[in-house]
């Protein structure tokens, strides 16, 4: 059966009460114990990877989400039940179920052996 | 009486409508009906109180482009501004604004944005999408891509001809007249001057007849094969100017015109113009170039081939064909010149030459996506040393194209595609010869957290 955004098979990370990382495209949601320092804004969908192209990995909440940016990282208090999608409508990654809890989102990079350079890495 | 909600055989009827629309853009074949589409054309200009063009029809995008350039540097053809603002105001002001005015008191009213969002999506943004977001769009991009770097290609020359020949066999009888009536007018008038303050009325007739046969037989011989070589001259020799396209025609209107079009056979809308718009799109024009005095028109493709995703794509030859033999060739929605193309498909691409292609990162990595990693793998003569709990696998590339270092890449499928693709490594991670550090190190987490994740 082709996937589909109406038709996703959801996934959670949530296996026997422990609240798993996640791993989402190029992008990583890692569990952490508490936020860093800073302001945060509110928000009841946030681009988790963006995406070039308009296919964005996309975090979405009945209830506000707690973003904290900062020059180098990306936090995110997830309050109760959130999804994260592919917004794509083909060939898209599975839409995963997340947890409530404090997430460090990264994204992948990959070297590049002619120019010597680490570089990110989209869709 | 207002439409309250759409009855079980009114939805029955949207999927119906997308798709004959989709049909009649992007499947149906490439044929003009040559008549309607002529009168459609004048009548587009006599909506936009325009003087009734000289039509032409071609058979692509880019023929139409030689077409304009080519009329450009013929005086006769009175080529131009291009009118194509003042026609489409006219079309939104006459057509369209008016047709959602009809529908919008019709249905608004009582089922509010319901019924008109439930339509617009899934006839009109489908439609739109697959017809202009996937194909028209994409098409003009190439054309114009291609015109502005005036390719020397051999379809170019190939079209070119075609177009020289379909201009000025549609033309010459038009354009020509024009011509000819002007120089008739003035040789008759300087001829006659003189004939007649020299002749007797007698011998008028005589002389008429043989001045108007010189003229006949030498001036419009010679100066219609000097003007259409000196058009052909220039043309081939000039930078050619890239003339925008009119946003009119079924790679451009398909989207809109189907959502009225759905209102129409339901019984909401009833309008002489929409009409008269829908015969012009259902004509066959894909798409037009008007100036003041001509229009240009080019018929649809002859084939059009797909994913799934209806994104422009095909591994065994062009994705967009017209009748005239120009092609365009795409992979999964992104355009490739035919030799990026035939590179790709004939597994030529090595790691090397990929990333000294300088093609782009969208390119690029389509490219990744149809080349065999067994075969990338193999041009760099990779050696597997580990694979992961997750099943990636490390490879060492020894002597990395002669640069005497060593260097690494992992390869992996898509979680979700199930695809193989492959990515370097940074060589301090790779010698650890952990294909899971590797992915670990990626993403920037700690190994642990990569081997517990959960994957989409």
């Amino acid at each position: 059966m082709k996937l589909t955004k109406e038709n996703p098979m959801k996934l959670t990370n949530n296996k026997d009460g422990q609240v798993l990382p996640v791993l989402h495209g190029e992008n990583f949601l890692l569990p952490v114990d508490a936020m860093p320092e800073g302001s945060t804004v509110k928000t009841k969908l946030y681009v988790a990877g963006h995406s070039e192209s308009g296919h964005n990995h996309v975090l979405t909440s009945k209830r506000d989400m707690q973003v904290l940016e900062t020059d180098t990282d990306r936090y995110i208090l997830v309050e109760s039940v959130a999804e994260l999608f592919h917004q794509k409508t083909y060939d898209i990654h599975e839409t995963i179920t997340i947890e409530p809890g404090i997430y460090k989102i990264t994204h992948k990079t990959e070297y590049d052996p002619f120019a010597d350079v680490v570089r990110a890495v989209y869709d | 009486m207002k439409l309250e909600t759409l009855t079980p055989q009114q939805e029955a009827l949207i999927p119906v409508v997308k798709n004959e629309w989709i049909k009649l853009a992007l499947l149906d074949g490439d044929e003009f009906d040559d008549e309607q589409a002529r009168r459609s054309l004048e009548w587009l200009y006599a909506l936009a109180n325009k003087k009734k063009p000289i039509t032409i029809l071609v058979d692509s995008p880019l023929a139409m482009q030689y077409a304009a350039n080519i009329l450009a540097h013929t005086k006769g053809a009175q080529v131009r501004d291009q009118v194509w603002d003042q026609v489409r105001d006219q079309v939104w002001a006459q057509v369209e604004d008016q047709v959602w005015a009809q529908v919008e008191a019709q249905v608004r009213d009582q089922v509010g944005a319901q019924v008109g969002a439930q339509v617009r999506a899934q006839v009109e943004a489908q439609v739109e999408d697959q017809v202009w977001g996937q194909v028209g769009d994409q098409v003009r991009d190439q054309v114009w891509a291609q015109v502005r770097a005036q390719v020397r290609a051999q379809v170019e020359d190939q079209v070119r001809d075609q177009v020289r020949d379909q201009v000025w066999a549609q033309v010459e009888d038009q354009v020509w007249a024009q011509v000819e009536d002007q120089v008739r007018d003035q040789v008759r008038a300087q001829v006659r001057a003189q004939v007649e303050a020299q002749v007797e009325d007698q011998v008028r007739d005589q002389v008429r007849a043989q001045v108007e046969a010189q003229v006949e037989d030498q001036v419009w011989g010679q100066v219609r094969d000097q003007v259409r070589d000196q058009v052909g001259a220039q043309v081939r020799d000039q930078k050619l100017t890239t003339y925008t396209e009119n946003y009119t025609g079924l790679g451009w209107d398909s989207g809109w015109v189907s959502f009225y079009d759905f209102f129409e056979r339901i019984g909401i809308l009833s309008h002489k113009q929409f009409k008269e718009y829908r015969k012009m799109l259902k004509s066959g024009i894909f798409m037009t170039i008007l100036f003041e005095n001509v229009a240009i028109a080019c018929r649809r493709p002859s084939a059009i081939r797909r994913n799934d995703a209806h994104l422009l794509s095909y591994d065994h030859g062009p994705a967009v064909e017209w009748r005239d033999g120009y092609k365009l060739w795409f992979l999964d929605g992104v355009a490739f010149t035919e030799n990026e193309w035939t590179k790709i498909t004939n597994q030529k691409f090595t790691l090397e030459t990929l990333g000294k292609a300088g093609m782009g990162s969208d390119k690029s990595a389509i490219a990744l996506k149809y080349a065999k990693p067994d075969v990338l793998l193999e041009g760099v003569k990779a050696k597997l040393i580990h694979t992961g709990i997750k099943g990636t696998r490390l490879y060492e590339v020894k002597n990395f194209y002669d640069t005497g270092k060593t260097q690494y890449c992992i390869r992996m499928k898509h979680p979700s595609l199930k695809t193989e693709y492959i990515e370097w490594v940074e060589p301090a991670i790779g010698e650890q010869r952990n294909a899971d550090l590797c992915q670990a190190n990626a993403f920037g987490v700690p190994l642990e957290d990569y081997l517990l994740s959960v994957e989409a």
